[in-house]
């Protein structure tokens, strides 16, 4: 099978836009996380978010006119990312069409704009009917259907290839890379632009999810909102933002004399078949997607020189994975840096997973693995080495990093440090 | 060498039914369960008529009534029709929990928007505006807590898993037919490739609630007449449907051994991303032609091999006449052309798992679909385009088609197996 690498990479989060600044950022245990700017939310339970700040919404749609009546915030983020992606991997006009480049991005849902949706009953009182009836008449379309960015994107860079919209909740992005790696692997692609990107910095995303009771309240008092693998955890903290890479067949990236930062060595998926609402208290499910990724790769747990954990900084998924850690890497377990990149950029859903790959290549291209920041309190069933707060020089081959969705699929990658022979 | 693919369960729930002689019987007898709308804000849409899947068939077939609290509709249907491919296959004891995988497309996210109704009506401030420190206040107080479990587009995979315990590889695509369609691709290829021995593909969706009129109104492709004419002179849009379609798929050598039922093998998929058509209905003839060429391509079958194909056409003036010309194009002379949107609406992303699925009936069954023969066809369209004889023998190859809305346009062949 065929060998598949990492050519490039666009992100945009809530430390930084660009690989560099994003690497810097984690290198320095940036924190995204403060007060929500993007909507009124002072009466709601949660008010702590990780916004992007500083997207240039003008210029975006400058550059893509046909986003312009786009409500949705998240589509901007990908194509953000996307122009970010094009320039890192170095892929020029053409090349795109000609090598039938394909485009497979994670998103989790649709978020209705509820200020479109309520526009039409301003003078209240009216009927629930003749408020639907004006909702009809008003023009434009209410929701932007979750391929909204693939559809621009494809059109205006010439994309021809396969494209896939994968919608895996907080595994999607982490999906469509191994997915992607799949494709390429086995011959069906050459180059894939993939990834995910969300926001569901809004009113409903965080009404929502703080309903759920995922969400932690903290922030606004001395507790720090996310605090992965922390006695006091209590909930993760909303994100947004996107991440992107460029995966391609490593014929076809030396031929075109790409810029190789990694190599993406396997990928596995599984599903908890537990509970809508919980992960699987043993663990299995996690367990079996970091088997299946190393299996993958044609490796074993004691390959692995570095963990980018889920680590969502909720009570049942830190300790649930560090047991799935523990129960597949054993003895070894301990000694294995593991860190959570939400504690500084939040939980980005959608995008979750393509960022904090992203991140990982830090170690190969900056030499470090980026810390879990906010990490003060030591739990004792979550008792591995977390990198606490200061990133961490780290020289090693192999990478797995792990990202779990929301009713219970899972999905793991294995990164390896690129070199010219196998 | 990649492994040949056996249908060996199908489990459809439709407006037509969850028995597959029941809907077989009903199609050849025309029926049509298009009716007016039934949602309460009907006046809205005064001409709306789409397909319900009658309730009673299907609810029950999904035990867990505490999961069932959980679920939007499409998702009960999905896990309802999953329910019945399982017991048909027989293929749920044959293999572990991890050699079985879960390949599902959904649609848009909507039929819980009405519940957002009274949470937005909470969160109106005094001059009428919708206010966000209202919603946090009030409005989100009357939220359903579980409202997240409706909205996610994943959830139907999820729910399969945790009711038939599949801990598998799974995939899931969002929110056009033709994504629904590479759902089915890619548990194909799962089972071709040796990554799971069983996989459940399929697809479901709802749209024949109010919101669902509503977005397809201001998408422009509702059939404001009300009707699904697919290539008729005055076709005017699409009526929606709701649905859902799982088949289980396994390694044929696998499902010969233990005596499967086997319906078809999948022989051959095409997709082409048309990244250069506007709009959302298919508007290039050369890219679908291309995407049924390579579906036949996979098995080394020509044009001529196909006997019959089930169209996407929804009864859209452009999509409609686009397809056609894709098909006159490649297949001299067309062979018949079979579609169910007349009587059962557009199912959407359940639309391709339902047509496989009825396909796979027919060829296991050795049966002639009903050919498409409009009344009033459109004139553009060639004259002797739509064959309403059948040929002398049943069709053995048949080829479905995902390419009415969305970017994503996939062919999928199948093969009658001896």
């Amino acid at each position: 099978m065929r060998r598949v690498v990492v050519t490039g990479c666009g992100v945009v989060s809530a430390i930084g836009r660009g690989r560099e600044s994003f690497f810097t950022a984690l290198q320095n245990g940036a924190s995204g996380i403060g007060p929500i700017s993007h909507f009124d939310a002072s009466a709601f339970s949660v008010r702590q978010a990780a916004e992007v700040k500083g997207l240039e919404l003008d210029s975006l749609i400058a550059r893509y006119p046909e986003a312009e009546d786009i409500t949705d915030r998240k589509v901007f983020l990908a194509l953000a990312a996307f122009d970010d992606l094009m320039a890192d991997a170095r892929i020029p006009t053409g090349l795109p069409a000609s090598s039938r480049m394909g485009l497979n991005l994670g998103v989790s849902l649709e978020i209705l704009p509820l200020e479109r949706l309520s526009r039409p009953a301003t003078g209240l009182p009216i009927s629930r009917v003749e408020h639907l009836r004006r909702l009809k008449d008003m023009g434009g379309v209410l929701q932007t259907p979750l391929d909204t960015a693939s559809r621009i994107l494809a059109a205006r860079h010439d994309l021809c290839g396969p494209s896939y919209v994968n919608c895996s909740a907080c595994a999607a992005s982490a999906m469509a890379i191994g997915h992607s790696f799949e494709l390429i692997r086995r011959g069906l692609a050459d180059i894939v632009c993939c990834g995910g990107y969300d926001s569901m910095v809004n009113p409903l995303g965080i009404g929502g999810f703080a309903l759920l009771g995922a969400l932690s309240t903290n922030g606004e008092n001395d507790e720090p909102a996310c605090r992965p693998f922390d006695a006091r955890r209590n909930g993760t903290v909303i994100g947004e933002g996107a991440g992107l890479v460029a995966l391609e067949d490593l014929g076809h990236a030396r031929k075109r004399n790409a810029p190789i930062l990694a190599e993406i060595a396997g990928y596995g998926a599984s599903l908890d078949a537990y509970k809508p609402t919980d992960p699987d208290p043993d663990g299995r499910g996690m367990l079996s997607a970091m088997k299946k990724a190393l299996a993958s790769a044609g490796i074993g747990p004691g390959d692995i020189d570095y963990i980018n954990a889920h680590g969502t900084s909720t009570p049942k998924n830190d300790e649930i994975e560090t047991r799935a850690i523990k129960d597949l890497f054993g003895d070894r377990a301990g000694r294995i840096p593991v860190s959570s990149t939400k504690s500084m950029i939040g939980h980005l859903i959608g995008a979750a997973g393509a960022v904090e790959l992203i991140a990982c290549l830090a170690g190969f291209l900056r030499g470090f693995v980026p810390p879990t920041i906010n990490y003060a309190h030591p739990d004792p069933f979550c008792d591995l080495d977390y990198v606490p707060n200061q990133a961490r020089e780290w020289d090693g081959e192999y990478i797995l990093t792990n990202s779990f969705g929301f009713g219970g699929q899972n999905a793991a990658l294995v990164l390896k440090r690129y070199r010219e022979e196998p | 060498m990649d492994r040949k693919v056996a249908v060996t369960g199908i489990g459809v729930v439709s407006p037509f039914g969850t028995d597959l002689p029941g809907i077989w019987k009903k199609w050849a007898l025309g029926e049509s369960a298009v009716r007016s709308a039934a949602f309460a804000e009907r006046e809205v849409f005064p001409h709306g008529r789409c397909a319900r899947t009658p309730d009673e068939n299907w609810a029950a077939l999904v035990p867990n009534r505490k999961l069932v609290k959980f679920m939007n509709r499409e998702a009960h249907m999905a896990a309802a029709a999953a329910a019945l491919a399982l017991a048909d296959s027989g293929a749920q004891e044959a293999y572990p929990p991890d050699r079985k995988g879960i390949y599902m497309g959904t649609g848009l996210t909507s039929s819980e928007i009405e519940e957002l109704i009274p949470v937005l009506e909470a969160s109106f401030g005094e001059s009428g505006e919708f206010s966000c420190r209202r919603l946090g206040e009030e409005g989100l107080a009357g939220c359903n807590p579980l409202l997240s479990f409706k909205l996610l587009p994943n959830m139907a995979l999820c729910y399969i898993s945790m009711l038939y315990g599949i801990h598998g590889d799974n995939l899931v695509f969002n929110p056009w037919p033709g994504n629904a369609a590479q759902a089915i691709m890619a548990g194909a290829r799962a089972i071709a490739w040796g990554e799971a021995d069983c996989a459940l593909v399929g697809g479901c969706d709802c749209k024949t609630h109010f919101i669902g009129f509503l977005t397809f109104s201001q998408m422009g492709l509702l059939a404001p007449s009300g009707g699904c004419r697919p290539f008729e002179r005055d076709r005017d849009g699409l009526a929606p449907g709701e649905g859902a379609a799982v088949l289980v798929l396994e390694d044929m050598a696998s499902a010969r051994r233990r005596q499967a039922p086997i319906y078809a093998e999948i022989c051959g998929s095409g997709e082409e991303t048309d990244n250069r058509s506007p709009a959302l209905y298919p508007q290039r003839p050369g890219v679908l032609r291309n995407v049924m060429k390579k579906a036949l391509a996979d098995d080394e079958a020509s044009p001529d091999d196909v006997g019959g194909i089930f169209c996407s056409a929804s009864g859209h003036p452009v999509g409609d006449l686009c397809e056609a010309e894709a098909i006159a194009s490649l297949f001299k002379p067309a062979p018949p052309l079979h579609s169910l949107k007349e009587f059962c609406g557009d199912m959407l992303a359940a639309a391709p798992s339902f047509a496989l699925s009825t396909a796979a009936y027919a060829l296991k069954n050795r049966l002639f679909p009903p050919a498409l023969c409009p009344r009033d066809p459109d004139p553009a369209i060639p004259r002797g385009f739509f064959r309403g004889e059948s040929r002398p023998e049943p069709p053995d190859i048949l080829l479905v088609n995902a390419f009415d809305l969305g970017q994503a346009k996939v062919s999928l062949a199948i093969r009658r197996v001896t």
